[in-house]
């Protein structure tokens, strides 16, 4: 009898915990109310993260965010053409849209305006209604993953370094891998194949496992005995392209950014997937160059790259003139076909531009290179003036001029790692600003005449989410699919002794890799 | 035995003062930080084992006070011990009951030893509950009954073995198994082969079908959610002592007590039964056969022995040198100076603890005067050079204070990586992005700390401030970082010491500490000229005296180069002068033999830098 009255009251006790849980996840919300008479207030409210005035894609989960005007109680009010609108009504400043709603909403007014309608009921019981913001439906739909690199600012212990994915049209993020599944280890760049996780390519490195590349093929997954560093795969995914870096950190004792880098040496090689084998051609692994940053033209005609001249002999000390360093950006011809590198050429100068060039990326229909300009170096993270420059390659090869023009969508903090969804229309890329030094991920749209909007920060389910985010989002690639792999499969194989052997021609000029894993700590980058 | 745990926590808050374990993150064990915050609580649901830590973490914050800490740790001991007792009796194994002493004993060595391993200690306490409550539900099963009703039975308590099993490994982790043993031999000793069966296959499919197929962890991690040695667990500087010390211990203590009981223990034992009001009854319904007078002097030995036991658990267990570092660190981070030379005494040997008195000595304002009363070594003036060494926090407050604020950034952010969000460490990145303009970052450690138990006022405070004023023009504390702060960038892979100072003094000749930690490294590098030559800058400051081991180098560089040195209208003590003629003429009657005369020199000008300067290290004067 004893045993039935507990379950007795079990059972409310549990039908309380149910509700109270349900509330905590859908968030306390007023109720839905009609309002009649307010005040207008002639300017805009002011929310944040700010997605005002933006070009949003129609598959994205809701922007929540939070209202930053004083009040007892918040309506928002979201409506476009068609389709049914929106309410959310909050005693908070919270505003938590629910998903499906938002979504069908979208769907439904592709190319079309949407209207956010704020009122907030002020301390004296008066709605005020702001004038509304308005947003763009993008006719284009974004990639539905963001893959990136989730770390700390500083991650030299190589603790907690992790390769997560994110459903955008969800919050739904998961693990891809994470170092601690290697007895801690460094996890680097990760690179796929047109857009598509099935040719996937991640840098390893491991104190107990040594540094390795796992290369991904269908469901299949190897371990490559070598670190593929910035690795860009041909678009046929017969071969990659990769850096191989010897990387020195630095760090300055009164500059607003406290770590640096330096490539002391570096080149590229190719790893053909059929054959297991690592080349390097002499036009891009010259021994007084410092190569680094492919990335295949969407074609794979032309393998663009970025290129240093390097005026050093030693690889072990900072040279004095390291603030000097400008990288050119460069792109050699090829013909996978006949396995046949054509003549390098010079698309921009470093001398021309007085920056240092980084980080091409073309989008996937061929119209345009993005890439970073910095002050000097080879990594713009750590550069607070690294910005976004585009360059229509369409028109450039029809006037055989390379121009380029800075994006409107800088801040006065570090722009990088920027990548394009699969239909060209979407980039998405890392920036400082607001959270210094801090990287967050922004996404923004490209029109067809390569105008990009203005970027919005990508949405969480808790609007504040980043008020206290101390996780810092680097290497944002946005991908159609998810990776399938699991990351316990991913972890063996880093563990497993099996590998492909990897070695670099012994004719080069840059020491070999993957031998000063246990010095680590002077050599990381985000 | 009621006085054991009065007795566990005054030892724990009085003697032990276990709020340095909270300060001491870092040193030893990962302190797991807790925030109040929907997400931190939903990440924690995402897992195996994810509530018992956010449990763990919550407790751990209680050791913030001495207090709440022994508190902490003693409900843990007595929880544990209250279940282990119904284990004992369900098992009807009551000539070991005083086993039930054998967790809160090693609770007790953990704590002597300054580690706590507060998951797998929280999640021990539920999983030893979920036994209790799984026992209480089937206490009914071991009595007789017809066939029918076995088979009834044996439906329910398979059913409510797999249901607490499916919750507790959810809530616990790897603690379930834990669960699942205990019930796995329950039912084998009263021969219910079938239920210990079930346990048995459930310990194995229960962690993989649950971790494994719904959470998605690997395998081999799905058992060990939560434990020690889980992969989520990082243990710093745990030595193997530390784990077998305490399992010596308690192997002795089972095996004397076990022998005891048998000589001695001859009063028959009965079985709990049941009492008046139905329940089973724990030491109170036993019943030994013999006189009170007797069961009363059983009870008094017992105790004796137990109280014995434990002490001299405590007393082994107990790490004297490791309290007294974190004691030392306590008091630094606190800029309690006094305490922290007291603590310290003359004989602290290690680098952090070294660093932490040349630090209190300097805001006593007699590092020039007594640094070589205490021992002292070149390396540990800043400590710069071991960055991988990221223990012992106070340090970054050295190099915050002389005006190396990146290097702190730099030093404060990996020990975020690897020690985690903890309190200690976001206060001293949000002030260092204060110092630093960089008030977006500030915000966001800022934002952080305010979602903690204790750091929340302060948190709160300074956005309120921020909002009010973004430059925080009228912090002083934060206007005197700024003025001692590095403004001319000088890139490098590691800056000496010397270079570090000489470069605070170039930008800022007003930098006092930079002054006296260049003089001091100079002293520890015995460079008695470069002392000689830099004194000069003692001008810049507002200083009449004239520090005694300042005096004893430029005495030893006048002595040996016969050189003038202009003391900027100062003089050379006498007694300082009396010492050197001394010190050189007993140095040279024992035939300037350097082992011969080290026990002289060290009884009489052991706290001096003459005898530093010859020997390369204090003599201390103890």
């Amino acid at each position: 009898m004893k045993n039935k009255y507990l379950y007795f009251s079990l059972l409310p006790a549990a039908l309380t915990a149910t509700v109270m849980i349900y509330l905590l996840r859908t968030g306390v919300q007023g109720p839905p109310r009609t309002i009649e008479q307010f005040s207008l207030v002639a300017r805009p409210p002011r929310i944040r993260p700010d997605y005002a005035g933006i070009v949003i894609p129609a598959n994205i989960a809701p922007p929540n965010f939070m209202v930053a005007e004083d009040g007892l109680q918040y309506c928002v009010r979201i409506h476009a053409k068609k389709g049914k609108q929106v309410e959310v009504n909050s005693r908070s400043a919270k505003i938590l849209i629910p998903t499906g709603r938002w979504s069908r909403l979208l769907k439904a007014n592709r190319g079309q305006q949407l209207s956010f309608d704020i009122l907030v009921r002020d301390k004296t019981g008066r709605w005020n209604r702001y004038e509304p913001i308005k947003n763009t439906i993008a006719s284009e739909d974004i990639d539905d993953y963001l893959v990136y690199r989730r770390i700390h600012p500083a991650y030299g212990a190589w603790k907690k370094i992790g390769i997560y994915q994110r459903d955008l049209r969800t919050f739904d993020e998961s693990m891809i891998l994470d170092s601690r599944y290697f007895s801690e280890g460094c996890l680097n760049c990760h690179a796929f194949c047109n857009n598509k996780t099935d040719k996937m390519l991640i840098g390893i490195r491991s104190s107990d496992y040594g540094s390795s590349a796992l290369l991904i093929r269908d469901s299949k997954v190897e371990k490559i005995g070598t670190k593929f560093g910035y690795t860009s795969w041909h678009p046929s995914g017969r071969l990659a392209v990769y850096s191989v870096n010897r990387v020195a950190q630095f760090f300055h004792s009164a500059a607003g950014e406290v770590r640096d880098v330096i490539d002391l040496n570096s080149l590229l090689a190719c790893y053909m997937i059929d054959s297991e084998e690592v080349k390097t051609v002499p036009a891009f692994s010259k021994k007084d160059r410092l190569e680094t940053y492919p990335a295949w033209s969407a074609d794979g005609k032309y393998l663009y790259f970025c290129s240093a001249p390097m005026t050093w002999s030693s690889y072990e000390i900072i040279p004095p003139n390291y603030n000097q360093i400008k990288y050119d950006l460069m792109r050699i011809s090829y013909n996978i076909e006949k396995d046949k590198w054509g003549e390098l050429e010079t698309v921009l100068s470093s001398v021309d531009t007085g920056l240092s060039i980084l980080l091409p990326r073309i989008s996937p229909d061929a119209q345009w290179l993005i890439f970073c300009m910095c002050d000097y170096g080879c990594f713009p993270v750590y550069r607070k003036n690294s910005d976004l420059y585009i360059m229509d390659l369409k028109a450039a090869e029809q006037t055989r001029r390379y121009q380029y023009r800075r994006l409107d969508i800088n801040s006065d903090k570090s722009e990088s790692w920027h990548s394009f969804s699969s239909n060209s229309r979407w980039i998405a890329f890392s920036s400082k600003r607001d959270s210094d030094p801090f990287t967050r991920t922004y996404l923004a749209y490209i029109d067809d005449k390569g105008h990009i909007h203005k970027p919005f920060v990508l949405p969480q389910k808790d609007p504040t989410h980043y008020d206290a985010c101390l996780w810092t989002y680097s290497l944002p690639e946005l991908v159609i699919e998810p990776v399938a792999i699991t990351k316990e499969k991913l972890g063996r194989v880093v563990r497993g002794a099996a590998k492909i052997p990897a070695d670099l021609p012994l004719t080069r000029a840059t020491p070999q890799v993957g031998t000063n894993a246990a010095k680590h700590w002077y050599t990381e980058r985000e | 035995m009621l006085g054991f745990f009065p007795l566990f926590y005054s030892y724990l808050w009085l003697y032990l003062d276990l709020q340095v374990i909270y300060y001491s993150a870092g040193m030893l064990t990962r302190i797991p930080v807790f925030f109040l915050d929907r997400q931190f609580f939903q990440e924690h649901t995402t897992y195996p084992g994810g509530l018992g830590e956010y449990a763990a973490a919550f407790s751990a914050q209680l050791f913030y006070y001495s207090w709440s800490a022994a508190a902490v740790v003693t409900a843990h001991a007595a929880l544990i011990c209250f279940c282990t007792g119904r284990m004992i009796e369900a098992l009807n194994l009551r000539r070991f009951y005083f086993a039930r002493f054998a967790g809160p004993i090693l609770l007790l060595v953990f704590s002597s030893q300054y580690t706590y391993h507060f998951n797998a200690t929280t999640t021990l306490c539920i999983a030893l509950l979920f036994i209790c409550l799984y026992l209480r539900l089937t206490a009914s099963n071991g009595q007789k009954k017809s066939l029918s009703s076995q088979r009834k039975d044996w439906v329910r308590t398979a059913v409510l073995f797999i249901g607490l099993s499916v919750v507790l490994y959810y809530i616990a982790g790897g603690a379930y198994l834990v669960f699942a043993t205990f019930c796995a031999i329950r039912w084998m000793r009263l021969k219910r082969w079938g239920l210990a069966a079930l346990c048995i296959m459930s310990a194995l499919l229960i962690p993989y079908f649950v971790g494994v197929l719904v959470f998605s962890i690997c395998p081999d991690k799905a058992f060990t959610e939560s434990w020690p040695n889980s992969w989520r667990m990082d243990f710093e500087g745990v030595s193997g002592a530390a784990v077998i010390a305490p399992c010596a211990v308690l192997c002795i203590l089972v095996v004397v007590l076990s022998l005891y009981r048998l000589r001695l223990g001859k009063a028959k034992i009965t079985p709990g039964r049941r009492t008046a009001r139905g329940n089973k009854s724990g030491r109170n319904s036993v019943t030994v056969s013999g006189r009170g007078d007797r069961a009363a002097f059983r009870w008094a030995v017992d105790s004796a022995i137990l109280i014995a036991l434990a002490g001299i658990a405590a007393v082994l267990s107990f790490n004297g040198s490791r309290r007294k570092l974190f004691r030392i660190h306590y008091y630094a981070c606190r800029k309690m100076w006094p305490q922290v030379l007291g603590t310290a005494g003359r004989d602290a040997n290690n680098h952090f603890a070294i660093n932490a008195v040349n630090r209190a000595l300097y805001n006593m304002g007699r590092l020039g005067d007594e640094m070589f009363a205490y021992p002292q070594h070149p390396d540990a003036l800043l400590l710069s050079g071991q960055d991988k060494v990221l223990k012992y926090w106070h340090k970054f407050d050295t190099q915050l204070d002389l005006g190396l604020v990146n290097l702190a950034q730099k030093n404060l952010t990996e020990c975020m990586e690897v020690y985690g969000k903890h309190p200690l460490i976001l206060k001293r990145l949000a002030l260092i992005s204060m110092v630093k303009g960089n008030t977006n970052a500030a915000r966001i450690y800022l934002n952080t700390l305010s979602k903690t138990l204790f750091d929340k006022a302060w948190a709160r405070d300074y956005l309120a401030a921020i909002d009010a004023d973004p430059e925080l023009t009228g912090d002083k504390r934060i206007a005197g970082l700024r003025s001692m702060a590095l403004k001319k960038d000088h890139p490098s892979v590691f800056m000496p010491p010397e270079l570090a100072f000489l470069t605070l003094l170039q930008e800022n000749s007003k930098n006092k500490m930079a002054f006296e930690y260049l003089m001091a490294w100079y002293l520890l590098g015995k460079n008695a000229e470069k002392v000689a030559t830099n004194f000069r800058r003692i001008n810049e400051f507002d200083v009449k005296a004239f520090p005694k081991h300042y005096q004893e180098a430029i005495c030893i560089y006048a002595y040996s180069t016969r050189k003038p040195v202009y003391l900027e209208g100062r003089t050379i003590d006498a007694e300082v002068r009396r010492q050197i003629e001394e010190f050189s003429r007993t140095f040279n009657n024992l035939g300037r033999n350097k082992d011969a005369a080290e026990k002289h020199l060290l009884r009489d000008y052991g706290g001096t830098y003459f005898f530093y300067h010859l020997y390369g290290f204090s003599g201390v004067k103890k």
